[in-house]
């Protein structure tokens, strides 16, 4: 008896080790079955639902409860504007100058990116990870490893669609990686997020490269992924990395994972025409 | 935003129930299908949640011949001690799918975290107790041990 018990739990365990394992060939690099799919959207509707009374009762409470400092916050954001009104100006003047000195140099114009407007759905449901769903998928255009952006900065990108959502992994997860330059000093590094800390590390900086705190980190075109210069994180803290070579720098996100409600997917310029259509 | 709304594990204590109080069949399919539910909605890597649920779902197994957590006290130790143990179990399973997650990061011992998560899996692991009584998959009273809690 106690012989037939331990055949059956080896026999149940082999299984159960074969059945995972070829689930998660199945997969691999984040591929969806239609089973998956079909779950995704059972999921993602109720989720989108929920997301939907939540975003009500905050508008509520929002707009009726908490207009205690309103004016006063008005006041600040109306000098702000001001402020950033003459900013502009000053921009559009750069703008039109660059424009024209690039004319005189016959240099082609770049071709521009489309963005389309998602709203975010659910956050993950893991405390280790730091994805995001949006209510857009394959019958958007959407695609697998698009751009995804924020009027703030970089979100992340897309690695998991199914018809009607695609999953964000954010700058910030433990499996994102992300080539930024320093705005200030060009120095180039690979962004990865880490677990939790809700920060992440710039990897593969030399340590004669100038970074400080308070360095802006910026989006490179490689790939055509994100628009070049995209706000991208700040350098929070730099020090040397004890095997002398490289340099360990912490950088805080440009964008609140945990409070974007609305993002733009980056159609790179040979899909723009088909996500318009 | 806070940890407190951040650190929650719900499925943690379902599995560890389930490892202890259900035949392994039973609770077997259940935790496949909610580790790959949980994994359809995280981005990280599918297959990965599905490891380190079933995993525990064995090791719950294992340790109910060893100690069948059925009075509060016992109940709570064990979660206590689980939540303890998926700390350095998920970075573990991370490590082989490629993902980043450092065991000795101080955001992975957050006291408070590890706490909350012993208290909510408790409280689950009690509604779950009552369910199954309410459903009448186990005797409302144990006649062994007399009138249990749990």
């Amino acid at each position: 008896m106690a012989t037939g018990r331990k055949y059956y739990l080896v026999a149940l365990l082999s299984s159960v080790t074969c059945v995972v394992a070829l689930y998660v060939y199945v997969h691999r690099q984040g591929r969806t079955t239609w089973i998956d799919s079909g779950i995704i959207s059972i999921t993602g509707a109720l989720q989108s639902g929920v997301s939907g009374i939540a975003q009500g009762v905050k508008g509520v409470v929002d707009h009726y409860f908490l207009l205690v400092d309103a004016k006063k916050r008005n006041e600040e954001l109306e000098s702000e504007v001001s402020a950033l009104r003459s900013k502009v100006v000053s921009q559009e003047e750069i703008l039109l100058e660059n424009k024209r000195l690039q004319e005189q140099l016959s240099l082609k114009a770049k071709e521009k990116e489309t963005l389309l407007a998602a709203k975010v759905v659910a956050h993950d449901v893991s405390p280790d990870f730091l994805g995001i769903r949006i209510d857009r998928g394959l019958s958007h255009g959407v695609q697998l490893g698009m751009g995804v952006i924020h009027t703030n900065g970089v979100v992340g990108r897309i690695h998991r669609v199914t018809p009607s959502y695609a999953d964000v992994i954010t700058v910030l997860d433990p499996s994102s990686n992300m080539d930024v330059i320093i705005q200030r000093s060009r120095a180039r590094g690979i962004l990865s997020g880490q677990s939790k800390s809700l920060t992440g590390k710039l990897k593969y900086v030399d340590r004669l490269e100038d970074v400080k705190v308070d360095d802006l980190l910026v989006s490179t075109d490689f790939g055509h992924i994100f628009p070049k210069g995209m706000m991208v994180g700040t350098v929070t803290g730099v020090s040397p990395n004890s095997n002398g070579i490289l340099q360990s720098i912490s950088v805080k996100s440009a964008v609140d994972i945990y409070r974007v409600e609305e993002v733009f997917l980056v159609f790179p310029p040979r899909q723009s025409e088909k996500a318009i259509n | 935003m806070p940890s407190f709304f951040t650190g929650w594990d719900l499925l943690l204590p379902i599995v560890i129930y389930l490892g202890q109080r259900r035949a392994i069949w039973e609770g077997i399919l259940i935790v496949l299908f909610n580790s790959h539910l949980y994994s359809l909605n995280s981005s990280a890597p599918i297959g990965l949640f599905v490891c380190y649920y079933v995993g525990f779902f064995f090791f719950a197994r294992l340790v109910a011949y060893i100690v069948y957590a059925q009075t509060p006290p016992s109940v709570f130790t064990l979660l206590f001690l689980v939540t303890i143990l998926a700390r350095f179990v998920l970075p573990l399973i991370s490590q082989s799918f490629d993902q980043s997650i450092f065991i000795l990061s101080w955001a992975n011992w957050n006291l408070w975290n590890l706490i909350l998560n012993s208290v909510l899996g408790f409280f689950i692991y009690l509604v779950l107790g009552q369910l199954d009584r309410l459903t009448l998959k186990v005797p409302p009273r144990s006649i062994t041990l007399g009138d249990n809690i749990l």
